[in-house]
């Protein structure tokens, strides 16, 4: 297990960059989209004019060929700003782009990767069902056989990028009988397929910019050239996919939980506070003090979760077995990582708002709308309870 | 009025009238309130009827007239449909109704305290400069002495119930003396800005309002100045009272949203609610509202038998907002990802008990009130 780890100087320069361009570019615009409740597609193509939405795709494809160190470099730094953005990258980059090149035939590669990794086509993953939430083996979407191709039929909620999305990697039943591992089958559904509609989008607390749809597959033919990886073979690349997924989102919160340590310290070294200078309140400097103990454990628990989980997706790409080994630890640290990391996310923004008062919970500003982003990271990509439960079977030895 | 205390039969009643109200006339609305940022008149109307805006004030002025306990626990009570709705008529009867009847001359309470205890008119006490009631000798707000009258300057960031108060009762420096002036909407030199909207109990209308050079007649001044302390003092002991009763009704809301769809989802082939993960939350919810409320009542006994609760409030608000921050969270987690989006309530139960924990007086602040008489 590595313990030792240090940015290289081209990482160091690469995350300089990305706080430039998030601070010039998207920062300004942040609050609007919010309130408004739109996608930032401006935003978006801009993003993608810097290789974002390609960040870890091979070169030959397309992309910037670069590490999960640099994808989670980029998401700390989109998830210091907005929530919504990191959503909207990671649901594309994390969950659509990484199972196609983990899974993918070459000609699916071929075909698929360039225009996501260009940004010019959007990905999306859709798991979860009304009835499929937590217990996302559940699926009640049916694949049927139909010659070569397959016929889906039902129905997926809380899809990110649902709207604008022009591939989805969508789980269905392809035989129930065979249980989650050999009867669920992922399938790439291109937006133009017949038999597939956009459904309702979601009025939310908080993550207004990311949009949040509901998907509809009435007799929608997928041809056998969609299917990815093996037919039954699904249910495996929606847990490795969403292994790499949960990291990912750690590295968000962190980002998010460093901003609000930042403006906390900003506030308190340019304010007196209210009736007296709070920075000289011990009541003040503890609270301080404790997210900053919670922030620095959680910088070094996500970058070397993600050195695993680049070794664990090289294992993966390379279709050699998974170490079972391997496998758990990856697992089981992404889950530590994703829970722990978004509630220290949590407190540190409640605190900010402890610390900044009536400031804090204005509409508008900036801690207000991380309060209302932050109960997602507890929820999504498995709700904090499942993580729990992932984590204690694992250690317990009981299996899931 | 320190002399009216509360009887069971008293307080039952006022719970039976409000859980009338709550789930056939604020219910129906309750969305309407959120979105709209708005209490509709017509619920306002009934809120007079039934005598909540004067439950503080004597009979004597058309007020209800209720002891502490009874005000207490019909504000919990409505706050469980809307916190919002609560929190306004809270503040009316603590920043306004309760000292002018205590501590203002005959002549303020004819001219208006029957008003406020109707809520013909509205008032609301700006107290420190900041919309809470502990930064006094801090406050910037002066009242230049010009023989008859006074010429009051100064601006109060954060007025609860600002913009739909008549009278603001404002605490300003007369020489160094501290005073409350009442001072009405419509006097020259008075500016109300824009509501600020907060992230919860939205259909509030706080704001900043601005004093320039503003001239109220010295008869206008409350009690005297040995008097300050005691108003604040005694603002201060209800009004974090009615902030632990309606923060402590926002987590009986959050438990009964949380029961329910616990109750309703199903996962894994059974209720959620059959898991020990949920079955605890629900129980750490319940066990907090309960501390709380015993908090509640045992501080309310102490108030309508006339003792000093200041150290009791102070606590009582302390724990209750706290758990109420913590407990309406737990409550949307049980909801995964239907608590997020607004087809369930409980993603503005958590806005609403944020605010409630937020706004007036922070908790670090009362912590010290509480453990002053440990320190010598």
């Amino acid at each position: 297990m590595p313990f030792e780890f240090s940015f290289t100087e081209e990482q160091e320069k690469f995350r300089r960059d990305v706080r430039e361009f998030i601070h010039n570019e998207i920062m300004p615009t942040v609050a609007n989209y919010d309130k408004i409740e739109k996608l930032p597609i401006e935003n978006m193509e801009k993003m993608s004019e810097q290789g974002y939405f390609g960040l870890t795709v091979p070169e030959k494809f397309g992309g910037k060929g670069l590490s999960k160190i640099e994808y989670g470099i980029l998401l700390e730094e989109l998830g210091a700003i907005c929530a919504s953005h990191g959503t909207i990258l990671g649901a594309h980059l994390g969950l659509c782009v990484t199972p196609i090149i983990l899974f993918g035939t070459e000609e699916q590669k071929n075909k698929f990767l360039p225009p996501l990794a260009s940004g010019k086509s959007i990905g999306a993953f859709a798991l979860t069902e009304p009835g499929a939430g937590s217990d996302a083996a559940n699926l009640q979407t049916t694949a049927t056989a139909d010659g070569d191709d397959f016929i889906l039929n039902g129905t997926k909620i809380f899809c990110t990028n649902g709207d604008k999305a022009d591939y989805i990697i969508v789980f269905a039943s392809n035989d129930k009988s065979l249980g989650p591992m050999g009867g669920i089958t992922a399938f790439i559904v291109e937006k133009n397929m017949t038999g597939f509609s956009v459904g309702k989008k979601e009025k939310k607390l908080g993550l207004r910019a990311s949009s949040t749809i509901e998907l509809i597959f009435e007799n929608c033919r997928v041809p056998k050239e969609n299917i990815l990886g093996d037919i039954g073979a699904g249910f495996m690349i929606a847990l490795s996919t969403l292994d790499g997924g949960r990291v990912t989102l750690a590295v968000g919160s962190l980002g998010a939980a460093q901003r609000a340590l930042d403006l906390s310290v900003d506030y308190l070294r340019q304010n007196q506070g209210e009736g007296g200078n709070l920075s000289n309140r011990q009541s003040i400097q503890w609270k301080l003090a404790d997210i900053a103990m919670e922030v620095y454990a959680s910088k070094f628990m996500c970058y070397n979760n993600l050195v695993e989980l680049e070794k664990y997706y090289e294992v993966i790409e390379s279709k050699e077995k998974v170490p079972r080994q391997l496998r758990d630890r990856v697992s089981r640290g992404s889950a530590i990582s994703k829970a722990y990391v978004s509630e220290v996310a949590s407190r540190a923004i409640t605190t900010a708002i402890e610390i900044q008062g009536l400031t804090g919970i204005t509409a508008g500003s900036e801690l207000e709308r991380g309060f209302r982003d932050s109960f997602i990271a507890e929820i999504y990509e498995g709700t904090n309870d499942i993580q729990r439960m992932i984590i204690a079977k694992e250690l317990l030895g009981l299996g899931l | 009025m320190n002399n009216l205390t509360s009887s069971n039969e008293e307080i039952d009643m006022i719970k039976d009238v409000i859980k009338d109200f709550g789930v056939n006339e604020i219910t129906p609305v309750a969305s309407d309130i959120e979105s709209n940022s708005e209490i509709p008149s017509s619920i306002l109307k009934q809120v007079s009827e039934l005598g909540l805006y004067g439950m503080l004030g004597s009979s004597d002025y058309n007020g209800a007239g209720t002891g502490f306990s009874t005000f207490i626990h019909g504000m919990l009570e409505l706050a469980k449909y809307s916190p919002a709705l609560s929190a306004l008529l809270m503040f009316q009867n603590t920043f306004s109704v309760q000292p002018i009847t205590q501590f203002g001359s005959t002549e303020q309470k004819e001219s208006i305290l029957g008003d406020l205890n109707t809520g013909n008119k509205l008032g609301t006490a700006l107290i420190d400069d900041n919309g809470g009631t502990l930064n006094i000798r801090t406050i910037n707000t002066e009242a230049m002495d010009e023989g008859d009258s006074l010429s009051i300057s100064g601006t109060k960031k954060f007025a609860f119930n600002g913009a739909i108060a008549d009278y603001f009762i404002v605490l300003c420096n007369i020489g160094t003396n501290p005073c409350f002036v009442l001072i009405e909407k419509d006097n020259p030199g008075v500016s109300v800005g824009n509501p600020i909207d907060t992230v919860g109990l939205r259909g509030n209308k706080s704001v900043p309002v601005s004093f320039y050079s503003c001239n109220v007649p010295k008869t206008n001044i409350i009690g005297s100045p040995t008097d300050t302390n005691k108003i604040i003092h005694s603002i201060q002991e209800s009004f974090w009272m009615g902030i632990g009763a309606i923060s402590n009704g926002v987590m009986q809301s959050a438990l009964s949203q949380a029961i329910k769809y616990s109750n309703e989802r199903q996962q894994f082939s059974k209720p959620i609610s059959s898991f020990e993960a949920i079955q605890n939350k629900l129980s750490n919810i319940s066990t907090d509202i309960e501390v709380s409320l015993a908090m509640l009542e045992k501080a309310c006994k102490s108030k309508d038998a006339g003792e000093d609760i200041l150290r009791q409030s102070a606590m009582t608000k302390i724990f209750t907002t706290d758990k109420a921050q913590q407990n309406t969270k737990l409550a949307l987690l049980v909801h995964g990802g239907y608590g997020f989006i607004k087809d369930y309530p409980v993603e503005r139960t958590v806005r609403d008990a944020e605010t409630l924990k937020t706004i007036c007086d922070s908790n670090d602040d009362l912590r010290l009130i509480v453990s002053k008489p440990f320190v010598s």
